[in-house]
């Protein structure tokens, strides 16, 4: 696994899994910070204000039936620019094995609220991309995936930073080389 | 001659007296000849008056035979008769767009709009009824910050939704929708198990109520507000029940699911404050 990871196949792969998590939680956050904007049509770029965007998310959120209003608000302010944060730190690549790990999480802990929203009957909207996303078992299958596919990353990561067998040398190995490089000096 | 000028005085005095007298009696007879004329209802029973079923009656004292003006009795025996023989109420014309203007409730005014798509046999429509819009009604309807729009869309996988609808809608037409949405939620679990929407809807209308939503079932307005509903709906997408769209300045917002009303009121405000 070490060598597969470390080798030129797994880093393209690494690469590609990194930068697809990371577009992931870009466009997650941009669907959340964009609402209602993007129901209506509005030009991508045009943001609605925060405080009309988060308590619209905050709709989203409290339709799970899952938790309290105080936690619903506090969930809708912050999950959105955590996601920001994720994506650009996943697309730069920096701390990856702990970005990857932060995200690894998150995901686990959504797919889990999907399964169990979905488990209970709830006909609600996904909300994990913006409004008008019903959820259903396409929702699991895509949440599923993705969070396979971080899950690899974060792997993928921990173990490329490894140091490889074939380059490192044992302790014994190198006093033998170094008698013998020696050895052949004199 | 004393005397001729104390008979003449005396009789002058009687004269005048009965013509003050007469004066009077034709003054109260013809003041409660007006009174009648004005207002016929009187004469009908409070409850008739009160159901809004008041016949049209005949005005007393007018078209009065001139054979029964010496008699009072016969002449009230007549009148009774007449009140009896009144014609039947005249027919509620029910119009889509007089039915879907009864299932509003607010100002039109208001800076927003929430269209909701609701089906009465939908568990999760009846859990937003309950801890969402009733306590809206109460709030940021009367005050005019919020006017809401109901709209049928009843799902096929529930077997009774659309009769539910239908009673509603019937309701509606006379100006009962009110009270019978709130029935039909709050009793839903029975009607959605046995299919009697009529005995639930029975416990809220009067009998004279019932039968004029029983007699408007058959009218074909009924039906098509309903596919008006759905077609609308399907056209905004709505695939699920509830499903609410907010409206404000122009912007619609979908909000899908039971939402609670205090997040929906944050939502309006952060809105209305823009």
């Amino acid at each position: 696994m070490a060598p597969f990871a470390q080798g030129k196949t797994g880093r393209t792969l690494l690469l590609i899994g990194r930068l697809v998590i990371a577009a992931v939680f870009l466009v997650a956050a941009y669907a959340k910070l964009h609402a209602p904007n993007a129901v209506t049509g509005k030009t991508l770029l045009v943001f609605p204000p925060v405080s009309i965007s988060s308590s619209f998310f905050a709709l989203q959120v409290d339709s799970y039936q899952m938790l309290p209003n105080w936690a619903v608000v506090l969930v809708a302010r912050t999950l959105p620019w955590l996601e920001l944060g994720v994506g650009v730190l996943l697309l730069t690549g920096i701390g990856l094995g702990y970005v990857g790990t932060v995200a690894s999480v998150l995901l686990l802990f959504f797919f889990g609220v999907v399964v169990r929203t979905y488990a209970k009957g709830l006909e609600i909207n996904c909300g994990c991309f913006g409004p008008g996303e019903k959820l259903g078992i396409k929702t699991l299958l895509r949440d599923g995936s993705i969070l396979s596919l971080s899950l690899a990353v974060t792997a993928g990561a921990f173990i490329s930073r490894r140091p490889s067998r074939l380059t490192s040398v044992p302790e014994g190995a190198a006093a033998k080389s170094a008698t013998l490089s020696s050895f052949a000096k004199n | 001659m004393h005397f001729l000028k104390f008979r003449v005085r005396s009789l002058m005095i009687l004269v005048a007296t009965l013509l003050v007298g007469l004066g009077i009696a034709v003054g109260a007879l013809t003041s409660k000849v007006w009174h009648r004329r004005a207002s016929p209802a009187s004469v009908l029973s409070p409850d008739a008056e009160a159901s809004g079923t008041a016949p049209q009656a005949s005005p007393i004292g007018q078209n009065r035979p001139a054979g029964e003006a010496g008699d009072s009795a016969h002449y009230l025996q007549a009148q009774a008769k007449k009140v009896t023989r009144v014609k039947a109420p005249p027919p509620v014309k029910v119009s889509a767009e007089g039915i879907a203007a009864n299932r509003t409730f607010g100002s039109k005014d208001a800076p927003i709009t929430i269209d909701e798509f609701s089906d009465y046999e939908c568990p999760a429509c009846r859990q937003l009824y309950l801890q969402t819009v009733r306590p809206m009604l109460d709030d940021y309807i009367a005050s005019g910050k919020v006017y809401l729009i109901y709209h049928d869309f009843p799902l096929p996988i529930h077997h009774y939704s659309r009769d539910a609808a239908r009673y509603a809608n019937a309701a509606a037409a006379i100006g009962k929708f009110d009270p019978v949405e709130e029935v039909l939620f709050n009793k839903q679990a029975e009607w959605s198990a046995n299919g009697k929407v009529e005995d639930a809807v029975a416990t809220v209308l009067t009998a004279a109520e019932m039968k004029r939503v029983q007699d408007l079932l058959h009218n074909d307005q009924i039906d098509q507000v309903i596919e008006q509903d759905s077609a609308m709906g399907r056209q905004l997408g709505v695939n699920q029940t509830p499903t609410m769209f907010v409206t404000h300045k122009g912007q619609r917002s979908p909000v899908v699911g039971v939402v609670s009303y205090q997040i929906l009121k944050m939502y309006f405000d952060n809105l209305m404050r823009q």
